[in-house]
């Protein structure tokens, strides 16, 4: 099926809500006007007349204009006597109980009808007997369009409203079976609260082709429209496996049920109307409880089902307030009207719900609304409860209601919702420190800084799920924010920390899913939050890599002068080939040089590279030198870091205890074994040689101070031992990560 | 058989020096020397060399430039870097431009002799960083070229047996052991280390016209 545009779909349903409003006010204009408006008598005898003007049709009989039994054409020769009977005047004839009762008001509608037609006719008044037994004269004139009264109006624009709504709604979703449904009830609404405002609206009198018809049309709207309700519950916000074969089956029952109410068969409205009203609410309850059941775990649907019970509590309570008021007050009906009031009210919630309008942006209104709304009502349950049990005069009961209000009320919502604004929204000022801590892990690289702010953004929002997800995510989709609010606020996505100076530089994002747990939606002041959280922390690790960049070119220019003037001459001093050990010693302050030039400007290494090299350098060094050699090393964790400085340390401690070995042992064998336990490095390098120079030698040969020197540099300790060889035993242990050694993972 | 020797290098005493290593290694060698980089790829362009020495920080700029037209130029001639760098940030780009191997000069001169007459036998040096470096760049160019939908082609990517290899002395082996450790003998082991080197180079010069396809500015 060709997708129609949208807006001409309600453009169309416009037109078509003018043509049927204006069908409705002519039907209505054409009741004649005696300039009263009439109430049935409560006490069953006859009827009542009230100025046309008044809003509320309170039956009060001393507040009547006349209290009226009978009518009859006037002029020169009055015409028959019409007895009025109070049922002529009830306001809603469709709650007559009896058939017969209705049938009874329909013929005397037809009569006082043609009476009233007959005397504007003949260019008579009619005369109307009142209970005392006068006669009064009233002429008979066409209804003026201001004797319609809001009797009139508010039920019309009680239909007119939804119709557009749901329409609206329904043209703009229409691949959601719900919103169809919710389009079709809203017309059913128009079409039957169209023809309730002719009968609540009129004078007395219905035109008599329209009185019965009406009826009917009314009865099948109202069916139909509670069916499409009770198929919008159905289907939203999820269908069940058999919805479709439900939808068929109970169309067929209704259509059947249209057809007999066309028919007016059978004879028992109970039967062929009340009963399937009451049978369709009961589904609407029924389905609307599965719904609430299946969507439970749902934040958006639980948000959606809260608004919409909120408009129903709202619209029910309009209904409850009028049917008090007129309880305490003791006024008898109160026009059954006004509770259309409460369909627009319901409204408000279904577009809320089925419009898909956007939770997570309403969020924050809620608790305002519910305490707004409490306010409203505490109004009325103190004044109307002072009334009532008390016997307070009305006039003062408002005043204390108010008063109670004012000093009560006002302050502890006020109270109450500050601690919530506090509590929903806490300020980034909160989390500083754990921003600030985010950035420091930003020293051991970007994976350390990326791992913390998840952890923030964890500890923040307390999200169901945190995933990392590769790609840009804003691209065409406006605005290039840090932090966006996406699927409806199940989810948040933020920004990854990058590095600006990479390629791959914000191509990836975090999803976090289901704010704290599924609680509650996310909203745009949880975006604006992580947003700001966001720039904070990547203005801190910017500024962080700016200053690790300027130690690192300070570290490599003073490299690079060492090695370009210290290095140059310390070669020419090698090369010099002078036999007196100069060349000897040069070569060692050359590498020693070369090795902390590389200490200085290198980058933190794994651990597993430093073992890989010291293995090659000192195997190779050993077997060079003839001896027998023994490595044994722990296989260290992948992510195992060890900064420069350390790996320097670490490399000269074995460098000098393996030289000693090939120098000083006169072993054959040299065992090297590296353990990595609890964050520290033990080192043991043994061989089977002389082992300890004897007492009294210094042992400067050894080195032996130097050990101890980087040992203390370390923060580790060292010992000199009988080796299990027969030789030197050297027990070295530092920790990976001192002052500026590093450990990540 | 070497013949004809250029040797780079800024500090005259070293140079010096330098020819006195070549000599000692290959006694009948003809060697030339200049001071700059300039002078270097002058000599290239228009003389035959079997055996380069180059230093790689040169007064007028770096001696991978050297490195790379010997390569291209002179595609049997042996290039060796010799430097007081060890490290593989400064040797890699020179390896990756064609140098067949590395001395370091502060070394005695019989180990430097030794060290260059095993280069110029086709065993060039592999330490771990070296090895590390040279796989990470076999699978970048590997994946490179996988995007880029061109077939794998054998000359430029390893052998399993030759990223075993790499993989092995990545992790501080030796290549005795690694020959022990294949039941390979030691020549045999020393020939895939040359073959890395070999498909280093070709590699590096098919990423580069990669590269440049990608930038557009070469039409594949």
């Amino acid at each position: 099926m060709k997708r129609l545009d949208p807006r001409a779909w309600l453009l169309a349903s416009l037109a078509f809500l003018a043509i049927w409003v204006g069908a409705s006010v002519a039907t209505a204009l054409s009741e004649p006007s005696l300039g009263w408006r009439f109430v049935s008598d409560p006490q069953g005898q006859g009827v009542l007349a009230y100025e046309t003007d008044r809003a509320v049709k309170i039956s009060q009989r001393e507040q009547a204009v006349a209290h009226l039994v009978a009518i009859r054409t006037g002029g020169a020769t009055p015409g028959e006597t019409l007895a009025l009977d109070s049922l002529i005047a009830v306001e809603a004839p469709s709650m007559l109980a009896q058939q017969a009762d209705l049938d009874r008001f329909f013929v005397l509608q037809s009569r006082l009808w043609a009476l009233l037609e007959q005397a504007r006719a003949q260019g008579v008044p009619v005369e109307l007997q009142t209970a005392e037994g006068q006669w009064l004269t009233r002429t008979v004139r066409d209804r003026d369009g201001s004797e319609l009264g809001w009797l009139y109006w508010v039920p019309l624009l009680c239909g007119a409203l939804p119709f557009v709504i749901g329409v609206g709604v329904g043209s703009y979703r229409w691949a959601n079976m719900g919103a169809r449904f919710l389009a079709l009830a809203s017309v059913m609404l128009l079409l039957s609260l169209a023809e309730v405002a002719v009968v609540t609206g009129r004078l007395w009198l219905l035109p008599p082709w329209f009185a019965q018809a009406g009826q009917v049309f009314v009865r099948c709207t109202s069916l139909v429209g509670l069916w499409a309700f009770a198929a919008m519950v159905l289907y939203y916000p999820s269908a069940p496996r058999r919805a479709a074969l439900w939808t068929r089956i109970s169309l067929a029952v209704l259509l059947v049920l249209v057809v007999f109410n066309a028919l007016e068969w059978p004879a028992s409205q109970t039967l062929r109307y009340k009963l399937w009203l009451v049978v369709l609410g009961l589904g609407v309850l029924a389905l609307a409880a599965r719904q609430a059941l299946v969507n439970r775990q749902d934040p958006v649907h639980r948000a959606a089902a809260r608004w919409l019970a909120a408009s129903a509590v709202v619209s029910l309570s309009i209904v409850i307030y009028a049917f008090l008021v007129s309880l305490v007050f003791g006024a008898q009906g109160v026009s059954n009207s006004y509770r259309w009031i409460s369909v627009p009210l319901l409204y408000v919630g279904l577009v809320l719900s089925v419009g898909r309008a956007n939770m997570f942006e309403l969020e924050r209104w809620w608790v305002p609304l519910v305490l707004w709304y409490l306010g409203g009502t505490l109004v009325v349950a103190v004044d109307l409860s002072l009334v009532a049990l008390l016997q307070v005069d009305a006039g003062a009961a408002i005043t204390v209601a108010l008063l109670v209000i004012g000093w009560l009320y006002f302050p502890a919502r006020q109270w109450l919702l500050d601690r919530l604004r506090g509590r929903m929204q806490p300020d980034v000022v909160t989390y500083v420190p754990d921003l600030i801590g985010a950035i420091n892990a930003g020293l051991s690289g970007q994976r350390a800084a990326a791992a913390a702010w998840r952890e923030v953004l964890q500890r923040v929002f307390g999200p169901q799920s945190l995933e990392r997800v590769e790609g840009a995510w804003s691209e065409g989709e406006g605005e290039a924010r840090q932090a966006q609010v996406r699927d409806q606020g199940r989810q948040l996505w933020v920004a990854d920390v990058h590095d600006p100076d990479r390629a791959d530089a914000g191509r990836a994002h975090l999803r976090l899913t289901l704010a704290h747990g599924g609680r509650v939606l996310f909203t745009h002041a949880h975006a604006d939050m992580a947003g700001r959280m966001w720039e904070l922390l990547h203005h801190g690790l910017q500024q962080q890599r700016q200053v690790q960049q300027a130690v690192e070119q300070e570290r490599q220019r003073i490299a690079a002068d060492l090695h370009d003037d210290l290095g140059a001459r310390l070669l020419g001093l090698v090369q010099a080939g002078r036999a007196d050990g100069t060349a000897s010693m040069a070569r060692q302050a050359l590498e020693d040089m070369r090795q902390s030039v590389r200490g200085m400007a290198g980058r933190a290494v794994l651990v597993q590279d430093a073992l890989a090299d010291w293995r090659s350098e000192l195997m190779a060094r050993l077997d060079g030198a003839g001896l027998g050699a023994q490595w044994d090393a722990d296989e260290p964790s992948v992510e195992a870091m060890l900064s420069p400085r350390v790996q320097l340390e670490l490399a000269r401690v074995l460098r000098e205890a393996v030289s000693n070995c090939i120098r000083h042992s006169g072993g054959t064998r040299c065992r090297i074994e590296l353990r990595l336990r609890d964050g520290r490095m033990h080192i043991v390098v043994e061989d089977d040689g002389r082992g300890l120079p004897p007492e009294g030698s210094n042992g400067k040969g050894l080195g032996l101070q130097n050990f101890e020197r980087r040992a203390r540099k370390l923060g580790g300790s060292h010992r000199l031992l009988r080796s299990p060889l027969g030789g030197l035993r050297l027990e070295f242990e530092a920790p990976l990560s001192s002052a500026d050694a590093v450990q990540v993972g | 058989m070497m013949q004809r020797a250029l040797i780079v290098e800024d500090l005259p005493d070293i140079r010096q020096w330098l020819a006195n290593v070549a000599r000692a290694a290959f006694p009948a060698l003809d060697v030339q020397t200049v001071g700059r980089r300039d002078e270097g790829l002058q000599a290239v362009m228009n003389q035959a060399f079997d055996l380069a020495l180059v230093d790689l920080g040169l007064p007028d700029g770096d001696g991978t430039d050297v490195v790379g037209a010997l390569r291209l130029h002179q595609p049997n001639a042996v290039a060796v870097v010799v430097t007081i760098y060890d490290d593989d940030d400064h040797l890699f780009p020179a390896l990756k431009a064609g140098a067949f191997g590395y001395l370091l000069k502060e070394q005695p001169q019989e180990a430097l002799v030794a060290q260059l007459l095993r280069i110029t036998q086709g065993e060039p040096p592999l330490s771990p960083p070296i090895a590390r470096r040279m796989l990470s760049h076999f699978s970048l160019t590997v994946a490179a070229r996988n995007k880029m939908s061109r077939p794998n082609e054998a000359e430029v990517n390893l052998t399993d047996r030759e990223t075993d290899v790499l993989q092995r002395v990545a992790k501080g082996y030796t290549l005795p052991e690694i020959a022990l450790q294949f039941g390979l003998s030691r020549h045999t082991v020393a020939d895939y280390v040359k073959q890395v080197y070999r498909k280093l180079n070709v590699s590096s010069r098919a990423e580069a016209a990669l590269e440049a396809a990608r930038r557009g500015l070469v039409n594949p």
